[in-house]
């Protein structure tokens, strides 16, 4: 063999090398489907709101997956703290839920990105993904409500069907179903229910939160669904009809509309029904069907209001010996009622009549209905001097666990306050059972729970928290009885469901309980403590900054009070209107005390609804650990010349200054290291050290294209040295933010300050709108959306004189945006200047005082406060005070006049201006009435007239020597009448 | 009737005021009129600065040989006059012999004069008819002992001049000035200008 041959079967040798190592490691894309889809379920609705976890603790990642066929495709994990999962495939289907469970660990407030990717090739490459964002909270009763809710709408998402050949629409229109035995509506309406409440409602975003449709589809299966034939609608106007005299028709259409369903139970279901269309909160939204028999379609409202009216209708109303008309419902219409079936009347038109829908109940129907509750009240265990307890019974007096707290929501429905004797003994019998004897809590009955929490959250004139005998908080119990939210999310935590009436409605009304509002989005309630533990006495402070609200759109803007209750015994001590920071100090006569503190926040809705936080605060002995303080979030363009500087200088020691007692040679505790964490999860806080990481210009080559980076920010005390009998090691604490870098635009923006405004200009690049941020603490943090314009320029009022305020503006066109440097702008106060108006020139004679009048003075902000004057000219405004002054000269001449005015409002600013007097000798001044008849006027001035341009002194009036039109001019304004007439 | 040629010239040249002063001027710096026509002039006062003007008394001097007064009228900024808001009290030039008595007295409240005057507006305007072919001037007889312009309160106010309105008198078409006019209208205002100098001087 030649070396040329050995040359050639070399080459062909590599070229088949090369082959057999590309068909090894080439990914696999023959038959792979196209992923159309990647949707990770955001927590609330919200995709910038982050997952509940604690440290270690197990918790399901939850995402969607459309395909664009059956065939395979592949996706991974990565979980965003440095591992991710193996590759595994999907197939068979064009829709996937995909879900795995995933235990974080970090301290709180440790923020994760976990992703699922998946892509039409086995190793996942080129990937299509979407982010699952989790957070590592306290390891509490919210964060086991948070994820309970979490696991409980997963698995309801996971349930619905709309695969069944008995399942159809009217308009064969797309719909949702859930089921329980042979009801298809009651268990679909409190599965959309459960999801309406928590953020996901029809009106979201299909594309980034995998609810929303179902919601959509769900409503639509209760306004247009039918099961097996079309007489089993979901819904089915009913012609209805006065009643005893009593009129249930409050639209006048003639028409109710009841739940047909399959089983028919249309007193149990409506209510449900009712409540699934409430929360979603658009009464205006067409429902697609005409029940009413209008020719047009009808409204959400329109629905609801003849579900009343049908409830209405179908109201037990007959008299009963001394009971009078008894109302109520059971299973048909009309007939004698039960306490289970009436519940869901109410729970249905309680909501209804509120805004934003507004529609009417009639009266009578609570009277009726406030008979049966008369008629089946009982009471028993009396005391000597009352009975204590109470309850409702079935279908006459007597008691149930579930019917007891039917009964109370009724209570409600009718109008009865807690003050109601009926009430107060049930409620009664509820606190005294709640976990011994009856054992209320442990009975493990949804229905009952449910029923239970409508009644409390319903309870007039406000939602009963605690019981009134005893001051136990029914939902988050005491610490060592349990409560009713404790209960139910230690189901849904380990299970994701509850098997009560079937896991549909068990776990849709679990969800259901655990949130504080029923029928809509409720705030959000959070704060942090600093520091915590602590000392006795010693000031802690209670930001109430992170919290929020559920309901798109809203924000902790719309939260008008924050309540504080230090000792979480029901009784708010201090509240506020806006999300401040407030402090308060904890004795702690044996050390170490724990005290719960509950935040209670209400928002502006109408009814407003409330929600609550509790959060335990360690009075200790030291060491404490240090406090880790990262401003943030950050903002920062691609501008040229733009920087970034991240601060962690506010974090603090709490024992700083302090050491060990008795241990001369300790040194004091401190803070004595800042490590930082730029590249988010894992946190190994490697990437710097220093309070401060400015970075300035060069932050793009850590955060090397445009998006939000977690940050975090670990500090570390000298526990070791200061308390070395503690046997603890040096402390750490971490806080996190963001970083949020955009690309650069506008990159120069101008500022025109005026007196408590900036005009801001920049380029107009075309963009959809343009959004102003504005910041008071710096370059990089504190910006807030402040205004929003399609003009390439605004005037932006708030603007503090004197202050550095810093602007940033944002382009936005469609899903791009792109960020400007910041600029600063510092106006001078004075551009706020009063202005001084003395009026004159005066004219005086000697002696007489002449009123000057420096009333006309103005003010830009605020008012003016002061009028001082300087009449001898020595540059001092120290010679008369006042609006108006009275001044005199003794002499002849020519007087400057000087005012000086003062205005203050937050700014205290001045202006200065001058006029003069001339005073004259008016001792010679003759009188105007020349003719001496008593009066001056036009016959006088003739006289003088007459008299011009001669030397005449009895006419002079000024005595300038001559009589001309001067004199007649001063004694026109001497005429007794306007325009001197006689 | 014949046509009238008006060249109006309205920049006031190297004029300035002194402080505080008040302006009497004329609206126009010159014109070229046709014999036998009727023109008229607009005397004016500005620079009032906060200033009401309440009162004048103002003689203008004319050449009787070469134009004839017709009558003033005044306008309504220190009253109107036929509403018993201002009186009348111009003299005229009732002998024809080139000196123009014009004068007001307003009946107005202070405040009314202030919301009635702007800085500058139109105190009268003042009617001739052309005689005679050539060049004279239209101004304010500065030298009057009784002229004198006050304010809302009676009190004289410090006076400033404009220029003369420099009259043209011509037949047909205007007229391309000769030397011997362009003579003629140097010398006379040299002699103007000569005299209201001697004037401010005393």
């Amino acid at each position: 063999m030649t070396v040329k041959n050995n040359r050639a079967i070399g080459f062909l040798l590599c070229v088949l090398c090369v082959q057999i190592a590309f068909l090894v490691s080439a990914p696999r894309e023959t038959h792979a489907a196209v992923v159309e889809r990647v949707i990770c379920v955001p927590w609330q609705g919200d995709v910038a709101k982050y997952h509940t976890t604690w440290d270690s603790h197990p918790i399901m990642l939850k995402c969607v997956v459309h395909t664009a066929d059956t065939t395979q495709t592949w996706y991974k994990w990565n979980f965003g703290d440095g591992t991710e999962s193996a590759v595994m495939s999907l197939s068979g289907q064009t829709k996937y839920s995909v879900e795995t469970t995933h235990a974080y660990t970090g301290a709180q407030g440790t923020p994760f990105t976990a992703q699922l990717l998946v892509a039409n090739n086995d190793v996942v490459s080129n990937p299509m993904t979407d982010s699952y964002l989790v957070k590592i909270e306290a390891a509490d009763l919210d964060s086991k409500i948070n994820v309970a809710i979490d696991n409980g709408l997963w698995y309801l998402y996971k349930s619905g069907s709309n695969t069944s050949t008995y399942y159809h629409t009217f308009d064969g229109s797309p719909f949702m179903v859930w089921s329980y035995s042979s009801y298809y509506a009651s268990p679909t309406a409190s599965a959309v229910q459960a999801f309406e409440i928590n953020g996901h409602k029809e009106t979201g975003n299909p594309n980034e939160d995998p609810y929303v449709e179902m919601v959509a589809h769900g409503l639509n299966w209760l306004f247009n669904g039918w099961f097996y034939n079309s007489a089993y609608a979901m819904l089915q106007p009913v012609t209805i009809s006065t009643q005893h005299g009593d009129n249930p028709d409050s639209n006048g259409d003639g028409r109710g509309i009841e739940v047909r369903d399959y089983g028919y139970r249309p007193a149990y279901e409506g209510g449900m029904v009712m409540d699934a269309i409430i929360a979603a909160g658009t009464p205006n939204a067409d429902s697609g069907r005409d029940f009413d028999g209008n020719g047009s379609t009808d409204t959400y409202r329109e629905v609801v209001q003849n579900m009343i009216d049908m409830y209405a209708y179908g109201q037990y109303d007959s008299a009963y010996g001394s009971s009078g008309i008894l109302g109520g419902w059971r299973y048909n219409w009309g007939d004698w009622p039960d306490n289970s079936a009436c519940q869901w009347a109410a729970i249905g038109m309680i909501p209804a009549q509120h805004p934003p829908w507004n529609l009417t109940v009639p009266s009578w129907v609570k009277t009726y209905n406030n008979n049966w509750l008369n008629y089946s009240h009982q009471q028993w265990n009396w005391d000597g001097t009352q009975n204590l307890w109470g309850g409702f019974g079935y279908t006459g007096a007597g008691w149930g666990v579930a019917l007891t707290p039917s009964g109370m929501v009724q209570l409600s429905f009718a109008g009865n306050t807690t003050t109601d004797p009926r009430w107060i003994r049930s409620e009664r019998w509820l606190a005294d059972n709640w976990a011994t004897n009856t054992n209320f809590v442990n009975q493990n009955n949804v229905y009952a729970y449910y029923a239970f929490a409508k009644a409390m959250r319903l309870a007039l004139p406000s939602p009963v928290t605690t019981f009134a005998a005893n001051n136990f908080d029914w939902y988050r119990g005491d610490g060592i009885t349990m409560g009713l939210a404790e209960k139910i999310a230690d189901i849904l935590v380990a299970n994701s469901y509850w098997d009560y009436y079937g896991p549909i409605l068990g776990t849709s009304w679990s969800v259901i309980i655990l949130k504080p509002v029923l029928f809509a989005e409720a705030p959000i309630a959070c704060f942090d403590t600093d520091p915590n533990p602590s000392y006795p006495d010693t000031t802690i402070n209670f930001d109430p900054g992170c919290s929020g609200h559920s309901e798109a759109g809203k924000n902790i803007g719309n939260l008008i009070q924050f309540a504080w209750d230090w000792d979480n015994d029901g009784i708010y001590d201090t509240s506020t209107t806006a999300p401040d920071t407030v402090q308060h100090a904890f004795a702690c006569a044996s050390l170490p005390c724990t005290y719960p503190v509950q935040l209670r926040v209400t928002d502006d809705s109408d009814p407003a609804r409330t929600a609550t936080y509790v959060k335990n605060v360690v009075i200790s002995n030291p060491p404490h650990p240090p406090v880790a303080s990262l401003l943030g979030p950050y903002m920062v363009s691609y501008c040229t010349g733009d920087t970034l500087a991240l601060d962690g200088s506010n974090s603090y020691d709490p024992n700083e200054g302090q050491h060990e007692q008795g241990c001369a040679t300790c040194p004091n505790d401190t803070v004595t290291a800042w490590d930082w964490d730029l590249h988010g999860a894992p946190w190994n806080y490697t990437d710097g050290s220093g309070a401060v990481q400015n970075l300035g210009s060069d932050f793009a080559s850590v955060f090397a294209t445009a998006g939000a980076y977690n940050i975090g920010l670990q500090v570390t005390d000298n526990t070791l040295l200061a308390y070395p009998n503690s046997g603890q090691p040096n402390l750490t604490d971490q806080d996190f933010s963001v970083v949020n870098v955009y690309d650069g635009c506008l990159c120069e923006v101008t500022a025109t300050p005026g007196c408590n405004y900036v005009h801001l200009a920049w380029d107009n690049i075309g963009a959809d709108h343009y959004v102003v941020y504005r910041s008071t603490t710096g370059t990089d943090i504190g910006f807030e959306d402040t205004a929003t314009t399609t003009e390439n320029f605004k005037d932006l009022g708030s603007f503090v004189m004197g202050q550095t305020t810093y602007y940033r503006v944002m382009a936005v066109t469609g899903e791009s945006r792109c960020l400007s440097k910041a600029i600063a702008v510092t106006a001078p106060p004075e551009l706020c200047n009063p202005t001084a108006d003395p009026k004159g020139p005066y004219q005086g004679c000697i002696g007489v005082p002449v009123t000057l009048d420096g009333s006309g003075s103005t003010a830009q902000t605020g008012t003016v406060i002061t009028w001082e004057w300087d009449l001898d000219n020595d540059g001092e405004y120290d010679d008369a005070f006042g609006p108006t002054a009275q001044a005199s000269w003794d002499a002849a001449g020519v007087y400057p006049v000087g005012l000086k005015v003062v205005s203050s409002d937050n700014l205290v600013l001045t202006d200065t201006g001058s006029t003069t007097a001339t005073i004259r000798d008016c001792t010679q001044e003759k009188s105007c009435d020349v003719n001496g008849d008593g009066a001056v006027n036009i016959l006088d001035i003739n006289i003088i007239n007459a008299a011009r341009n001669t030397v005449n002194p009895a006419l002079d009036m000024d005595g300038n020597g001559v009589v001309n039109v001067l004199d007649s001019r001063k004694c026109v304004l001497k005429c007794n009448k306007p325009r001197c007439a006689q | 009737m014949k046509k009238i040629i008006v060249i109006v010239f309205a920049i006031l040249l190297g004029w300035a005021g002194s402080a505080g002063a008040i302006l009497l001027s004329f609206a126009q710096s010159s014109l070229a009129v046709l014999e036998g026509d009727s023109f008229a002039v607009d005397l004016m006062v500005s620079e009032l600065d906060n200033a009401q003007v309440g009162e004048f008394d103002i003689d203008i001097l004319y050449n009787p040989l070469q134009m004839s007064f017709t009558g003033s009228a005044l306008d309504n900024f220190l009253g109107d006059s036929t509403a018993g808001e201002a009186i009348d009290l111009s003299f005229g030039d009732p002998g024809g012999v080139g000196a123009i008595d014009v004068a007001e007295l307003s009946l107005l409240f202070t405040d009314e004069l202030a919301a009635r005057q702007a800085m500058s507006f139109r105190l009268a305007t003042l009617n001739f008819t052309c005689l005679a072919l050539g060049t004279s001037m239209i101004g304010i007889d500065t030298a009057d002992s009784w002229l004198v312009a006050g304010d809302g309160a009676g009190d004289a106010l410090p006076l400033e001049f404009g220029s003369p309105v420099e009259v043209r008198q011509t037949s047909g078409t205007a007229p391309v000035p000769e030397p011997a006019t362009m003579l003629l209208f140097a010398t006379g205002l040299a002699g103007f200008a000569g005299t209201m100098l001697k004037r401010q001087k005393r």
